[in-house]
């Protein structure tokens, strides 16, 4: 009873949550200086194209009831049309949206596994030359941006070993094993990159943990290291971490596009680069709509992941 | 009950047969910290024995050492920054030279714990039933269901109603009383020979202390438990303890029988602590009675009897010379002072209520 009311909570702050993200993206084309059909048209338009895309934008309304329209048309998936490809825009983010969730679940998945066990490992003794290293690297890593990473694991595994393809993306569909090739590099760029940061956040709220009462009278019982690190230090100590997994998974489909760009994995960010560049604003409008929407969604699923990783969450969301 | 457990493990002797060592026997324990402004030597060669069965109360004011000695002779401080020295023989094993893995096939097994405050002793996140199985589990090799039906045996033991409902709840569903009496059924789990209480009641109302106290000591009867019951509280002690440790900066300063101890107290601090305990027969707004001053530096202790700057009897040779724990008249009590109470004329107008009317007369 009490979780359904907690969930039902949030399911109301999501909504609201998102009625506002979405408003700010529709304001998105209406904040363009100047006239914005002339901004994407340039002089070139014709009057008819012109009014064509006036009532796409909703231009033709006041501002609330052009909202309106445009969110009843959104929620059918119909987010408009690129005047330059032709191509609907729902189209184009359904090509990218699969790459950009394959690469966030790879490569945070990566990120976790090897985040996890070496902040267990340095929390064990602080202070400790296993601790040490691992800060160094760690400090190492969060100082080399991810164009850095990717460049040098191009050189190293695809230039120089052939491991891996340099660039380019398939899908999953038409050939899993050389999706798995190019997604590769990709994923372990962006898993780097959050490597150190994962890794310093569990390491320093672990160390905190194990001060804690509850440890000791773990140790009391005779349970062995590993099992207190797991069992009893490690869940008291991922509230840190369920926050930023949720708020890095949600900026590596928006910030990522430079790791999109260079190894050509056409996802969304990359596309709304290219956007930007073209002046193609309604498939932008849609990319930055997504990447909102997306933002918002994961961390409400970080926050539904709290009231089951902390039981006292469940209760303190009704009194 | 069987001391083996997982076949060629540790293995210890009947204490109860003829000739056996004693259940423990604490000799000449030393425990230090390293920190920046020095060694603090926070137990400074203590020695006690104790049988199984018995009850020892260990009492003293914060700061006196009572909680590290506690801790130390269970090996459960953290190794950084430590300092130990003197044997802590436990069924003729000496505790403080055995390894991690040695030690925690002793921990829960055979020495178990209860720690001072419930709320923050029991994980918040880990349900009860795990919390008292996952030991039972470990150290008896117990299979899930046995080690269920046994948690379900032991809260119903301690006084928790609806048992089996319990096991599913978290820590924080519970009362502080009810999470204290989890926290004993954990101890008790694997029947451990000693128990350590540290200030098991110091957190809780009143009203439940005596409930708390009842049921440890119905318990450790019921198991023929060795107990040492850490406490501020000689009131405490007095009812439930077969004999009282006094400690004081570190040191034993007293100790013996309860009714010997209290019937005659020697030292002027366990005096001191005495009189400190409010009385119902004492007029209204009587001023109560304290130790004035405060527990000496543990980094460089006093010259002499360490509680010499604190105490109403003071003498010249008291800060000179170091009184040695001695036993007096009546056999088993000990105590570390050159001038005990009664030998004396004391400066100052007596307390009130002095040893004559210790709660065990």
């Amino acid at each position: 009873m009490n979780r359904l009311r907690y969930v039902a909570t949030r399911l109301g702050q999501l909504v609201i949550v998102l009625l506002l993200v979405s408003f700010l993206t529709f304001l998105l084309v209406h904040l363009l200086p100047g006239d914005p059909v002339t901004t994407i048209l340039g002089p070139a338009g014709t009057a008819q194209t012109r009014a064509l895309l006036r009532a796409q934008l909703g231009l033709d309304h006041s501002i609330p009831v052009g909202y309106a329209i445009w969110l009843w048309h959104a929620l059918q998936g119909n987010l408009g049309q690129s005047y330059l490809s032709h191509q609907t825009v729902a189209s184009a983010i359904s090509q990218a949206l699969p790459i950009d969730i394959e690469l966030v679940i790879i490569s945070q998945v990566l990120a976790l596994a090897i985040a996890i066990p070496l902040a267990m490992i340095a929390a064990r003794r602080p202070g400790g030359w296993l601790d040490q290293v691992g800060s160094s690297v760690s400090f190492g890593m969060l100082a080399i941006p991810a164009f850095v990473t990717g460049v040098i694991l191009q050189q190293l595994f695809a230039v120089h070993y052939h491991v891996f393809p340099a660039t380019g993306w398939t899908s999953l569909t038409s050939n899993f094993v050389q999706n798995v090739r190019d997604a590769a590099l990709p994923s372990i760029t962006v898993a780097l990159a959050s490597v150190a940061g994962y890794m310093r956040l569990l390491r320093a709220e672990m160390i905190n943990t194990l001060q804690e009462d509850f440890i000791t009278m773990a140790r009391s019982k005779g349970l062995s290291t590993p099992r207190i690190l797991m069992r009893h230090a490690f869940r008291p100590s991922t509230f840190p971490l369920l926050t930023a997994a949720g708020l890095s998974i949600a900026a590596v489909v928006s910030s990522d596009f430079v790791v999109e760009y260079i190894f050509q994995a056409p996802g969304l960010g990359y596309q709304a680069i290219n956007a930007i560049y073209a002046r193609d604003y309604l498939i932008l409008q849609g990319d930055v709509l997504v990447i909102a929407v997306l933002f918002v969604v994961s961390l409400f699923v970080v926050n539904m992941l709290y009231a089951v990783v902390d039981p006292r969450t469940r209760r303190a969301a009704v009194t | 009950m069987s001391l083996l457990h997982k076949a060629g493990r540790l293995a210890f002797p009947d204490v109860e047969a003829p000739g056996a060592p004693p259940l423990l026997e604490v000799d000449d324990l030393h425990t230090s910290f390293r920190t920046p402004l020095g060694l603090v030597r926070a137990v400074d060669g203590v020695s006690f024995t104790l049988q199984r069965g018995r009850t020892m109360g260990l009492v003293g004011e914060s700061g006196s050492g009572k909680t590290v000695l506690s801790r130390s002779i269970m090996g459960l401080l953290p190794r950084a920054n430590l300092e130990r020295s003197g044997r802590v023989l436990f069924s003729g094993h000496d505790i403080t030279a055995m390894r991690p893995r040695e030690l925690r096939q002793v921990w829960g097994a055979h020495i178990a714990m209860v720690f001072q405050d419930p709320m923050t002793a029991l994980n918040p996140v880990v349900r009860i039933g795990r919390q008292i199985t996952e030991h039972l589990r470990l150290h008896l090799s117990m299979s899930r269901s046995e080690a269920r039906e046994t948690a379900i045996a032991l809260l119903n033991s301690v006084g928790i109603p609806e048992p089996r409902a319990r096991l599913r709840s978290y820590p924080f569903q519970l009362s502080g009383g009810m999470r204290q009496r989890v926290m004993i059924a954990i101890a008790l789990a694997c029947g451990p020979k000693l128990l350590l209480a540290d200030e098991p009641t110091t957190g809780l109302d009143v009203t439940i202390q005596a409930q708390i106290l009842d049921l440890l000591a119905a318990q450790q009867a019921e198991r023929y438990m060795a107990m040492i019951l850490v406490t501020h509280d000689l009131g405490v002690v007095a009812g439930r303890a077969d004999d009282v440790v006094v400690m004081y900066a570190g040191k034993i300063v007293e100790m013996g029988p309860t009714n010997a101890l209290f019937s005659d107290v020697k030292m002027p601090y366990t005096e001191a602590l005495l009189a400190s305990i409010p009385r119902l027969t004492d007029p209204v707004h009587t001023r109560l009675s304290a130790i004035e001053g405060r527990p000496p530096d543990l980094v460089s202790p006093p010259h002499g009897c360490r509680f010499a700057p604190r105490c109403r009897y003071v003498q010249a040779r008291c800060t000179e010379e170091e009184p040695p724990l001695v036993e007096g008249d009546t056999p088993g009590h000990l105590f570390a002072c050159w001038f005990p109470v009664g030998s004396i004329t004391t400066r100052g107008p007596r307390p009130t209520t002095a040893a004559q009317s210790g709660p065990s007369s």
